[in-house]
């Protein structure tokens, strides 16, 4: 009878041990780690009107309440500087993110950001040189190159890892977003945004459709 | 003097009106179109080039470590690559630019004496416009067109290049054509920052037949290359006048950016860090030059004239500033068709030029310029200075205002306007 209870104690502290290996292998940052039912999806199209294509809008969600800080993630987001242009143009991060800073062309880049939510200048590199910096302020920060005065990217630091941006067909795919309601927005060089509130349940994915107007 | 202000009220009111109506101007000559790049990659200032714009410029106008990639506007092949292997059973393959690649100049000129009798305001609304052509038809075969009209008369100018011959790494580069000389590279009379053209480069013998000068394009077969990246030279035969006239340069630049490259070592990198960024044109870097020029031609029947022109120069740049100044000898053995000995005319030049950054639209020269002519008595002794602002209203507009104060003749308010697309 004490085996038999022994041998019990040993195969659930089995079973524990192995949940516990199993859960922090699918989500090693802890980043998420709700069970996706408890969760839901917002899929969806952007139109933006006159445009070429209705990619690089950033698609986000906010909610009066939601907790504030996030952590972010430890791997740093890159932005490239490549035949003369900034890849991505958009980059949306969470608030917290580190950037690099990447010239992966043979001709000298510089990077400057000489806007109200964050105002610096990296300096002028050559071939294979990596800066970076940390956003530790929400917004929209433009990055230009001064050598080179056409190039331009936007970097959007948001308050929340709920975003998504836009393929160039539009369409935009969130995860893992706790139930309740929320404003969704949208952050897009040329257009305004147009919120709408969303209610999304557990299990549930929501499907929406925007359509963009230009800023006036 | 009441003209005067008028002049310059009329010419401010313009500045203003003309900022307004170029708002949405984006016409870009050909290379920004090639490159969909700006033209301030190439220029601090149309037409003065940028350390990069040099280095293109220098190598052909392809991009020295290889322009493929950057291309935005497809060339359209003459040929594909492998019909190199085929060569010579094989025509070797080519290209062109993907759209016709033609930019033009337009140049509107006022100006207004400041002192002397005369008051009378000229405006030459448009004083010249300049039709380029330029672009390679495949690697390493650059061309280069321009024609000028100018006051009702057409000129024109027209190279096309052989670069990296033998696979030398275009150390060695041959040019055929009608081109302008480049004797001293910081005095480059065809990419100065101002209006008024350089002294030296500019002066022809007065009351001689021989009318050679400097500036403008001649006729010939140049051979130039880059050695080593910091070394640059060109030598060349030009038959200007009928006569075989034959010259040669050097150039040497320490620090910066290097002639075969597209940007500064890493050491002369700009490592600073602050909330602006230095200028587009910083290139940290000092920079000698020497030319010789030798050419004859004929001022009478059989008679001919001997000349020569000599000169040494140098540039620094620092930030924002930018210093460069030569001395220029010349020797004519016979301008005046006396056939006599000691007729010779020696002339001697001098000129300093100086320019400051005060924002990246707003340019300060200043230039000092003398030319002296001596024969048994001495022809001509002139002495230019130029104070200026340049104003670059948008990348490809921009507007001159320049004084010019010279003791052989009135001095001078010049404002021009130039655009490009």
């Amino acid at each position: 009878m004490k085996i038999q209870k022994i041998m019990k104690a040993i195969i659930f502290a089995l079973f524990i041990m192995s949940g516990s290996f199993f859960t922090l292998t699918l989500f090693p940052n802890g980043s998420s780690g709700e069970n996706e039912s408890e969760t839901g999806i917002i899929t969806g199209t952007v139109k933006v009107s006159r445009a070429r294509h209705s990619g690089d809008v950033v698609a986000y969600l906010e909610r009066e309440g939601l907790k504030k800080e996030y952590p972010p993630l430890e791997k740093h987001s890159t932005l490239d500087q490549k035949n003369l242009v900034f890849i991505p143009r958009v980059l949306p991060i969470l608030k917290g993110t580190t950037v690099d800073f990447r010239n992966s062309d043979d001709v000298q880049h510089n990077i400057f950001a000489p806007g109200k939510v964050e105002k610096f200048n990296l300096g002028t590199w050559g071939l294979g040189g990596i800066k970076e910096y940390t956003f530790s302020k929400p917004g929209e920060v433009v990055i230009l190159c001064n050598v080179h005065s056409e190039m331009v990217a936007y970097i959007i630091i948001l308050e929340s890892p709920y975003f998504a941006k836009t393929a160039k067909d539009g369409n935009f795919r969130m995860e893992n977003i706790p139930p309740g309601t929320y404003t969704l927005k949208t952050w897009h060089e040329k257009m305004k945004s147009a919120p709408q509130q969303v209610t999304i349940a557990k299990g549930e994915i929501k499907e929406i459709h925007l359509e963009l107007k230009k800023r006036k | 003097m009441k003209k005067v202000w008028k002049f310059w009220l009329f010419g401010l009111f313009g500045f203003i009106m003309f900022s307004f109506l170029v708002q949405t101007a984006q016409s870009l000559p050909t290379f920004s179109r090639k490159f969909e790049t700006s033209c301030s990659t190439c220029h601090v200032s149309v037409p003065k080039l940028t350390a990069f714009g040099e280095s293109f410029r220098l190598n052909g106008y392809q991009i020295p470590e290889g322009d493929e990639k950057y291309i935005k506007q497809k060339p359209t092949s003459l040929g594909a690559e492998p019909w190199k292997e085929v060569w010579p059973n094989a025509i070797w393959p080519g290209a062109i630019p993907g759209s016709f690649p033609l930019s033009a100049w337009i140049m509107f000129d006022g100006k207004a004496p400041l002192q002397g009798a005369n008051k009378e305001l000229i405006f030459d609304f448009p004083h010249e416009v300049e039709i380029f052509m330029a672009g390679i038809l495949g690697e390493n075969v650059p061309f280069f067109a321009e024609v000028e009209i100018e006051g009702g008369e057409v000129g024109a100018e027209a190279w096309l290049g052989f670069y990296s011959l033998f696979n030398s790494d275009r150390a060695l580069n041959l040019r055929v054509g009608t081109f302008e000389v480049n004797p001293l590279p910081m005095f480059f009379d065809h990419l100065r920052l101002g209006k008024e053209h350089y002294l030296y480069n500019n002066w022809r013998m007065p009351g001689s037949e021989n009318n050679f000068r400097l500036r403008g394009g001649k006729p010939g077969l140049e051979l130039n290359g880059i050695v080593g990246s910091r070394f640059y030279y060109s030598t060349g035969i030009l038959s200007p006048g009928g006569g075989l006239d034959g010259y040669g340069t050097f150039r040497f630049k320490l620090g910066g950016t290097p002639y075969n490259r597209s940007a500064p070592t890493e050491e002369a990198a700009d490592k600073a860090i602050g909330v602006l960024p230095t200028g587009f044109w910083v290139d940290n870097a000092f920079e000698l030059a020497a030319f010789a020029y030798f050419g004859k031609t004929d001022v009478a029947a059989d008679v001919p004239d001997s000349f020569n022109r000599l000169g040494v120069g140098a540039r620094w740049t620092y930030q924002n500033f930018d210093l460069a100044a030569a001395y220029i000898l010349g020797k004519n053995n016979d301008p005046f068709a006396t056939g006599a000995t000691g007729s010779e005319v020696d002339s001697k030049g001098f000129q300093i030029e100086g320019s400051y950054y005060i924002f990246p639209w707003l340019i300060a020269e200043a230039r000092y310029e003398t030319l002296k002519l001596d024969d048994t008595v001495t022809l001509l002794d002139q002495k230019n200075t130029i104070v200026g602002l340049i104003w670059m209203l948008r990348a490809n507009v921009k507007l001159v205002t320049e004084a010019t104060f010279s003791n052989t003749s009135d001095n001078i308010l010049n404002v021009r306007l130039i655009f490009g697309f």
